[in-house]
């Protein structure tokens, strides 16, 4: 589903952030993506989401290699991509319900094919009386939950999250990992990018871990 | 991949029916103010009321062209001049009767001696002089527009039969005076297309500077999954209400401003600026409502302008993104 082989990547004339970084995700797999900050956990998971092209080494998304993919075919993987920002990335116009429906809005359905399927989604994520909110006005752990709520609601093949569970407490934190978890089990592949030791030392996944530009795979 | 029931809802065991009522509002997906704010919608509107003035100028250009080189014109004057040992007056009536009798002219009316010394009193001063001078005598003709007479056939008899007479169909002064509308619709043509270039160039910027201020939104919708297409529609249905706007605006103003001009210059003599701006409202030269309709143009193109261009400036920023 996902292969990395000997990318690196640097910004500019700087140095690199990744170096030489090889791996493999299977399809409906689970992962953690572990390192301190700054070790290019956010680096990496843009390469993955097709936000940056790498300076160099082979990636292959969907069995397709990225470097070769022409830019009318973006739409389409990055729809079986689903992403939660570290900084959320809500739009602060819109509402949630608005937020979530995003990704099947820009998939031209309409109000009516959609808004059933993200009034469930949101009652599940426990965002059901803040549909009409504004980001502005929900608390991190809510605007955490819509942010995952908009990267699952599409469906996708692959999921993608950076420090999901970096603004909320730790008991949130449990129950959107077994969120994750319950996702995983319905067949989407997971990459869940965290520094927090704590929360990963509860659940059994394989680690990909990066210290200094550096991958080393843990099973 | 995994084969997965993907189409199926994401969760079982739910079947509330669809609650729309508890969603409020679809918001746009760009919002109107990060995108054309007044200073944008007010530049607009004046480019097309500059544009509508340019219009309904040319307009009335194209309208007293067409009148002035139409094959007749509808006055001719007969002049004679008193040449020695000629009788003048005789040479008139002689000049009278030959038009008379000449068929499509409608009347003939001959100014006498002291109409004409009134005509040339401004010039001359209230002298006695006009007695002693050969001032030249005038028969004013009007013709029949729809059986015109032949009017070369009609000169050369004059000029063989009447001493001192010419046939002056204001040819000339028409030839003039259609060249000189002919420069000033290559000017009108001129400013139209410089008012279309410096709104195509304003809309150029003001997208780029949309797509800019709102490069969080455009990047979020691409991450999404959002086609190009897809994110050019939500910029672009602002620029097409910009041009619709600002047309419509703009042409009602220019509408005002030729009716209220109309208005003003009814009481100007004939034959003036006031008399041109009348034809444009009032039909002198043609149907007054095809030339406030023709203004009805101006947010048409206006539309066409600022949607094309702005929709090939979003897909030309977005070409260089990821
Ligand atoms: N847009 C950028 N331009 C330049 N340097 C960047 C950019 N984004 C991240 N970096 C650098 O790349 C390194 C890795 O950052 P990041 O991927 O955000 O790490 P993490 O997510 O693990 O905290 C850091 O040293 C950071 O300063
Ligand atoms: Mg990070």
């Amino acid at each position: 589903m996902v292969r990395f082989e000997n990318v690196g990547l640097r910004y500019g004339q700087g140095p690199e952030v990744l170096r030489d970084v090889s791996f493999h995700l299977k399809p409906g797999s689970l992962h953690f993506l572990t390192g301190a900050s700054g070790a290019g956990k956010t680096s990496l998971l843009r390469l993955l989401f097709l936000a940056l092209r790498p300076t160099r080494g082979f990636i292959s998304l969907f069995d397709q290699d990225v470097a070769t993919v022409p830019r009318t075919a973006l739409p389409a993987i990055r729809r079986q991509i689903g992403v939660v920002f570290q900084d959320f990335r809500l739009l602060d116009h819109m509402t949630t319900f608005e937020n979530v429906a995003m990704p099947l809005r820009v998939r031209r359905m309409s109000r009516a094919q959609y808004s059933h399927d993200v009034e469930e989604l949101l009652d599940w994520v426990g965002l059901g009386d803040r549909m009409n909110a504004l980001p502005a006005v929900l608390s991190g752990g809510e605007q955490q939950r819509a942010a995952i709520a908009r990267a699952v609601v599409g469906q996708p093949d692959l999921l993608l999250a950076d420090e999901p569970t970096g603004n909320v407490d730790p008991a949130l934190a449990a129950r959107l990992m077994r969120l994750f978890i319950e996702l995983n089990k319905l067949g989407t592949t997971i990459l869940i990018a965290t520094h927090d030791v704590q929360l990963l030392d509860q659940f059994d996944a394989p680690r990909l871990e990066l210290g200094k530009g550096d991958l080393t795979i843990h099973s | 991949m995994m084969a997965r029931a993907r189409k199926k809802p994401l969760l079982e065991g739910s079947d509330t029916p669809p609650t729309s009522t508890r969603v409020r509002r679809t918001a746009q997906i760009m919002p109107d103010s990060g995108v054309t704010g007044h200073t944008l919608t007010i530049v607009m509107t004046i480019m097309c009321y500059l544009a509508c003035l340019a219009l309904g100028a040319l307009i009335l250009i194209n309208n007293a062209i067409d009148t002035w080189t139409s094959d007749i014109s509808r006055q001719v004057t007969v002049q004679v001049r008193p040449l020695r040992g000629a009788d003048v007056e005789a040479e008139v009536l002689k000049a009278q009767a030959i038009l008379e009798e000449t068929p499509g002219i409608l009347s003939v009316d001959a100014l006498s001696l002291s109409d004409a010394a009134e005509l040339l009193e401004p010039w001359l001063g209230e002298t006695g002089l006009l007695e002693e001078l050969p001032i030249p005598r005038l028969i004013e003709v009007s013709i029949d527009r729809g059986a015109p007479p032949d009017l070369d056939a009609l000169s050369a008899r004059l000029e063989a039969e009447v001493l001192g007479a010419t046939l002056d169909t204001h040819r000339r002064w028409q030839d003039q005076l259609v060249r000189m509308a002919g420069t000033l619709r290559l000017i009108g043509y001129s400013v139209l297309i410089l008012i279309s270039f410096t709104t195509i160039a304003i809309i150029v910027y003001a997208t780029r500077s949309a797509m800019f201020s709102n490069r969080h939104i455009v990047e979020v919708l691409h991450l999404v999954g959002a086609e190009d297409s897809f994110i050019a529609v939500q910029v672009q249905r602002h620029f097409l209400r910009l041009g619709l706007r600002g047309g419509l605006i703009g042409a009602i103003a220019g509408a005002i401003t030729f009716t209220v001009l109309n208005v003003l210059s009814e009481s100007t003599p004939a034959g003036g600026v006031g008399q041109a701006i009348n034809s444009f409202s009032s039909g002198a030269y043609g149907f007054s409502i095809v030339n406030y309709l023709l203004l009805l143009l101006i947010p048409l193109v206006a539309t066409l302008i600022s949607l094309i261009t702005a929709r090939l400036a979003i897909m030309h920023i977005l070409h260089d993104t990821l």
